[in-house]
């Protein structure tokens, strides 16, 4: 059943670029938020995902060019192959995400929202590149969340 | 090598090498690897590689105050935080001979009862029990048996909301202070844990049925038990440091029976007896040398499984004392907060003062041993701190060499299995395990 959209902000702000998901989304207009549920989470775990949604789920990612924008459904990233070098102490976004699907019997709806980062060590600073793309990213949020919106309603 | 050069194994032939190497030891905390290798049938190398980076933490805590410790501390791991603010707050409070309230030291087992639920249920439901079940992942055991799966992650959930309570937040906790808390809960914060405490019971109780009746490999490995025994409590915070040998050492005296050394090829120091050899802690030790003072409930549930003996002497069978232990942690934290009453004096007053301050209490995973010695201005010169993962690193690799000959003559995929199950019996927390006992530093002119 879909309820309220879920907007879950992933990320530790005290790890560089992981903070970048808080930092973009305080740059949103506050009407771009009402009427939904905004969580905090340093590491996403598997009972925010087991009732409501659909979600909006925005992490910083390794990979790509720092800066770069990685918008994705759900369904996708809960495809991708888990990276066998994360931390242990969590399970990995794709299998948290199976997971949850499989507990709900049926697939999950929202879209993955990131920002590639270049930094995640100690510290509140962001890397330049990812500063520098912030407003985008506020923006993909922005549009994320408008979307499962509108397909709610 | 490790884990018993020369120790036979039938089943190969005397020119054949069988070799077993996992790169990266998956459902386990932290980043570790084993090989097992094996020539004419005999073990030639048996280890558990521990490659997760060292973090220093003994030398972090160095030059500060106790308070600042017990924050550093609870950063060593995201699953038993609690477990080294226990150690570390009991050993500053025996040194300064702090007189923390009653009801303070009904809280911390409250605490550690939260942090027992959340690690215990973890380990079962989505690490251990797929291996029994021939299912790669917890994802695959959710599709087969949902049910299963929702009562692990409500567990954990209660275990969770324990630990937020009484510790300000479920991950690294931040109210723990020398002589007691920086707040007591309120009557009514506890009075709402209820509800979800009795289900916990529940379904602890059937964590117990169902683990008992999972598939088990055989194994045979009597290896030497250490845990913490109290004359009136399940071992958490209190008690004397006993073993299935005889061994009876008071909390801050492990160094009087125990050694760590630096093992090659590891970031873990292994930690050994005296005399050399190697032993065991963790649910299966606490059970065996503690369970006459296991809640009444999970006294029953252990009985009911009949499985006492197994636990003692077969490491696959860990999962049924760590069930157990979850009746007791659910059982007895239900009962704390049914008759709870806020501390009089939520944080006792004390005075700093030179010495060694040192104490185990036990974590999840086992004996957790700290010591400290701290200087004329009341901070920390000096840190020794010994997780529960390098004290059974050396009985993992002598089980490895144990389970070798029934892993031999079985295809591949199946041997791996079995071994990885093997190492995961023991729930490893890598993370917590490195620590190098020296850094040196060689330079060339």
């Amino acid at each position: 059943m879909s309820g309220p959209v879920r907007l879950l902000v992933l990320g530790e702000s005290q790890r560089g670029d992981d903070g970048a998901p808080a930092a973009a989304v305080r740059l949103l207009r506050r009407s771009a938020l009402r009427g939904v549920d905004v969580r905090r989470c340093p590491a996403l775990e598997v009972d925010a995902l087991l009732d409501g949604g659909p979600f909006v789920i925005v992490d910083a990612v390794r990979g790509p060019e720092p800066g770069t924008i990685v918008e994705q459904p759900l369904g996708a990233v809960a495809a991708l192959p888990a990276d066998p070098s994360g931390s242990t102490h969590a399970l990995p976004l794709p299998a948290v995400l199976t997971l949850a699907a499989a507990l709900r019997r049926r697939p999950l709806e929202g879209r993955f929202v990131g920002v590639a980062g270049e930094r995640f060590g100690w510290g509140q600073d962001l890397s330049p590149a990812v500063r520098a793309a912030l407003p985008v990213l506020a923006a993909s949020i922005d549009r994320a969340l408008a979307g499962e919106v509108e397909r709610c309603a | 090598m490790h884990g018993g050069e020369g120790r036979g194994a039938a089943g190969a032939g005397a020119t054949t090498e069988r070799r077993f190497d996992v790169g990266q030891l998956t459902r386990v905390e932290g980043e570790g690897s084993l090989r097992l290798r094996v020539r004419g049938g005999v073990v030639v190398e048996a280890r558990l590689a521990i490659f997760e980076a060292p973090r220093y933490f003994e030398r972090l805590v160095v030059g500060r105050r106790p308070d600042d410790v017990l924050d550093i501390v609870a950063r060593i791991c995201g699953i038993c935080p609690v477990a080294y603010q226990m150690s570390a707050v009991h050993a500053f409070e025996a040194l300064y001979r702090v007189d923390v309230d009653p009801a303070v030291r009904t809280l911390r087992r409250l605490l550690y009862c939260g942090e027992w639920i959340e690690s215990h249920a973890l380990h079962v439901y989505l690490l251990h029990a797929p291996d029994f079940l021939g299912f790669e992942s917890v994802v695959a055991l959710a599709q087969a048996d949902r049910g299963a799966v929702e009562r692990g992650l409500a567990l954990k959930k209660t275990g969770n909301a324990i630990v937020a309570l009484l510790g300000g937040r479920p991950i690294h906790p931040v109210s723990v202070r020398v002589g007691g808390f920086s707040r007591a809960p309120r009557p009514r914060e506890m009075a709402a844990l209820r509800p979800a405490l009795e289900a916990a019971v529940e379904q602890a109780l059937e964590t117990v049925r169902w683990v008992a009746g999972l598939p088990t490999p055989d194994l045979r490995q009597a290896a030497r038990l250490v845990a913490l025994r109290h004359p009136d409590d399940y071992p958490m915070n209190e008690g004397r440091i006993v073993s299935s040998d005889g061994l009876d050492l008071p909390a801050t005296d492990w160094e009087a029976a125990f050694r760590e050394e630096q093992v090659e090829g590891t970031n873990a120091l292994h930690a050994r007896t005296l005399d050399g050899g190697a032993y065991l802690v963790g649910p299966a030790a606490r059970v065996t040398l503690a369970g006459d003072r296991l809640h009444p409930l999970a006294a029953e549930a252990l009985a009911a499984t009949g499985l006492a003996e197994e636990i003692r002497v077969n490491p696959y069978r860990s999962i049924v004392a760590r069930a157990v232990e979850l009746v007791h942690a659910a059982a007895e934290a239900r009962d704390i907060v049914a008759g709870y009453r806020a501390p009089e004096t939520a944080l006792a007053t004390w005075r700093a003062r030179p010495g060694t301050a040192a104490w185990a209490t036990e974590a999840p995973r086992g004996l957790l041993f700290h010591r400290y010695e701290i200087d004329e201005r009341g901070r920390v010169a000096e840190a020794r701190i010994v997780p529960p993962t390098s004290q059974n690193q050396a009985a993992i690799e002598e089980a490895l060499v144990t389970v070798a000959p029934g892993v031999l003559d079985v295809p591949e995929e199946t041997a791996r299995t079995r071994i990885e199950q093997l190492v995961r019996s023991y729930d490893p927390c890598i993370s917590c395990a490195t620590h190098f006992l020296d850094l040196t530093v060689e330079r060339e002119p």
